[in-house]
């Protein structure tokens, strides 16, 4: 399943108004202590891997499967670190509005190399902590926990 | 406001994933605080429903004012409960899917008294002798109590 089944199938009810949305994030760190960040097409900040949940699917789950889709990364064991309410109103350029609910976890045992998707995701690489490039909010909640 | 009416109105039925909080209430003898929902008839723990945009922690303050009259002092995040098992079909035939934070309150203000709308009944459980047929989320979290 994709993402588009959810979301899209609700979108084509309610049109663009206003919906609360949940979803996961991930603090992906490789051996050398450095931070996995991506940056999404059209975008000029660098993130985590994220996405908004399936119906009905675990949060963990979702976490897996964004990890899998965004950055070709196979995802074993993962921790909760918080979760993160909306802090605004988000719009996406086809003007669907919505309020993002984030679960972020800890991932502690990954593997494989990461590759971006090409399409929603034009970048993604490791980074050190003493060379981040400008990041998003969640980017920014992923280099206050490893501080 | 009112977001689930509101959303309701336009989808219906039809399943959907709710975010929202529960609180697991402990009193100074360990025992939990529980209410009889008037929409399932069974015994749950005091949460609800996020709002449009509400931040979850205020989500956790509005609920435990709107249906036990109390204020909740320092509340610690537990963790989020998600996934297939927390599906649930309402007697009015209402579909959902629920990502519940939970929290633990050990301090509030106030006196726990029931609003009469959502739920008709409080009482402080013993974590030994809850009552049977809570809902799926309940269970789950009230499991985080007893391993701790």
């Amino acid at each position: 399943m994709s993402t588009l089944d959810y979301v899209t199938g609700l979108r084509r009810i309610i049109g663009t108004r206003p919906v609360n949305l949940v979803g996961a994030a991930g603090i992906i760190v490789n051996g050398d202590g450095e931070l996995l960040l991506l940056r999404r097409a059209g975008a000029e900040n660098w993130g985590l891997v994220t996405g908004t949940s399936e119906l009905g699917e675990s949060l963990s789950e979702t976490l897996r499967r964004e990890a899998l889709e965004e950055a070709g990364l196979r995802i074993g064991a993962v921790e909760l670190l918080e979760m993160l309410s909306p802090v605004s109103l988000a719009q996406v350029a086809n003007g669907d509005q919505f309020y993002s609910y984030t679960a972020l976890f800890r991932v502690t045992d990954w593997s494989g190399t990461p590759v971006s998707d090409c399409m929603e995701i034009a970048e993604a690489r490791f980074f050190s902590l003493n060379d981040l490039p400008p990041l998003t909010r969640l980017g920014l909640k992923a280099q206050a926990w490893l501080a | 406001m009112n977001y689930v009416r509101d959303l309701r109105a336009l989808i219906g039925h039809a399943p959907v994933n709710w975010v929202g909080v529960c609180a697991l209430v402990l009193n100074a003898e360990n025992e939990v605080l529980l209410q009889r929902r008037t929409d399932t008839g069974g015994w749950g723990t005091p949460g609800g429903i996020a709002e449009l945009g509400e931040p979850l922690p205020e989500t956790l303050r509005r609920e435990l004012w709107e249906e036990a009259s109390i204020t909740p002092i320092h509340p610690e995040f537990l963790t989020v409960i998600s996934g297939p098992q927390t599906y649930q079909k309402l007697p009015n035939g209402d579909e959902f899917y629920q990502v519940v934070a939970v929290y633990l309150v050990r301090e509030w203000h106030g006196v726990p008294v029931p609003d009469g709308e959502e739920g008709t009944e409080l009482r402080f459980f013993n974590l030994d002798h809850l009552p049977a047929s809570l809902g799926p989320v309940d269970g789950e979290a009230l499991g985080l109590l007893q391993v701790r």
